[in-house]
């Protein structure tokens, strides 16, 4: 089968991704579902998308510093044998190394060195010239920077999710145009599925929140009587 | 040299059917598997999947059709002529079933979504298809002019 058609079976088979992300209330298909699909991508392909769950999930890097984050990723991203998904990653890294600089900057972090911003790309030494500039001079080429600046100095970090979320969300849907049954478009779907289950998440935490905080007041009323 | 001209007319004679036969293949297996994918995702339709996912079926029909028709005793003087609209009708007729079946499988994965739009989503196949029968057609009146047909 030609590579363009090689996967059209396993992406018929899944329910399409809503064009707004927050139109959608649950992800299309459960976590379980959509990996027994993805046991049908053949053995090269099934290791090029652990690479890229490798190397995109912030879930498993959580608790690491920026160093062993740019370590990690650099350690994995020539493994994965495809450029167009080598570009797609680094789309990713370039703009968790620009949000990153932002949360520093905004925790008074001031780089001392021109090494001393760790990241991935282009940016790092012009964030590091630019770092008094709310969008590091990169505007132009970042235009929802200095709104993410905004928003991280003000603390919104919902909001701030909301902002990054969609602009990933519409990236992939860029990335996908002329992808429909090949391994790409597989790819994509995934990682557009990832970040539905990321706002999803969001969501659960905002409303885990606002739960605490109702049984905080009901059990302070409990106290005053 | 006469030897080789007359095997590419025996090559022009049975490309339109051989070639056809691949492109319905191809286009099929495509349409097919959406059609598949698709009935694993919805809980209705899959009669009128199936039915779409064997539009590229026509094109080996088109290819038998031109290949009887160019059917005739293979001689120097029309070999060349043989070849020449067998093996392009046939490249044609692959070629439009490939695609036709991509755009089969586009209407399937398309339609499952969004059911109304299942009628217009199948135009694109039906514009592809248009053009094999221009192939189809044309070298039906083309190969009345190759020598060498019984009266």
């Amino acid at each position: 089968m030609h590579k363009k058609n090689q996967y059209t079976l396993l992406v018929s088979s899944l329910p399409q991704h809503k064009r707004d992300l927050f139109d959608s209330e649950h992800t299309p298909v459960s976590e379980i579902q959509l990996n027994k699909r993805l046991q049908w991508l053949d053995e090269e392909d099934a290791r090029d998308l652990a690479l890229i769950n490798e190397v995109l999930y912030w879930s498993t890097m959580a608790q690491s510093s920026d160093d062993d984050f740019v370590q990690h990723a650099s350690r994995y991203l020539p493994q994965v044998s495809n450029e167009f998904f080598r570009r797609m990653i680094m789309w990713r890294l370039e703009m968790r190394t620009l949000i990153a600089a932002l949360r520093h900057r905004q925790q008074g972090v001031v780089p001392t060195g021109e090494d001393e911003v760790k990241g991935f790309g282009r940016w790092p030494l012009m964030i590091t010239r630019n770092w008094q500039q709310a969008d590091f001079g990169l505007g132009r080429h970042f235009p929802w920077l200095e709104e993410a600046a905004r928003l991280i100095d003000e603390e919104q970090a919902l909001a701030l999710e909301k902002l990054l979320l969609n602009l990933v969300w519409q990236q992939y849907e860029r990335q996908g145009f002329g992808h429909y049954f090949d391994f790409e478009a597989v790819v994509i779907y995934v990682l557009r599925w990832d970040v539905i289950n990321r706002w999803r998440q969001c969501e659960a935490q905002a409303a885990l929140e606002r739960f605490n905080r109702i049984v905080d007041q009901c059990m302070l009323q409990v106290e005053h009587d | 040299m006469a030897d080789f001209q007359i095997i590419l007319g025996w090559l022009g004679l049975y490309a339109p059917m051989a070639l056809g036969a691949i492109g319905s293949i191809m286009g099929c297996a495509i349409a097919g598997q959406a059609a598949i994918g698709a009935m694993l995702d919805t809980e209705s339709g899959y009669g009128r999947y199936v039915g779409v996912s064997a539009m590229p079926s026509s094109q080996v029909i088109y290819g038998i059709v031109i290949m009887f028709t160019l059917n005739r005793p293979v001689t120097v003087d029309n070999a060349p002529g043989l070849f020449a609209i067998g093996v392009l009708a046939g490249c044609a007729l692959l070629f439009s079933a490939w695609y036709q079946g991509q755009c089969c499988a586009s209407a399937i994965h398309a339609s499952k979504a969004k059911p109304e739009i299942f009628g217009l989503s199948i135009a694109p196949a039906a514009i592809v298809e248009g053009f094999a029968v221009f192939a189809f057609i044309f070298a039906l009146v083309i190969s009345a002019g190759i020598p060498g047909l019984a009266s």
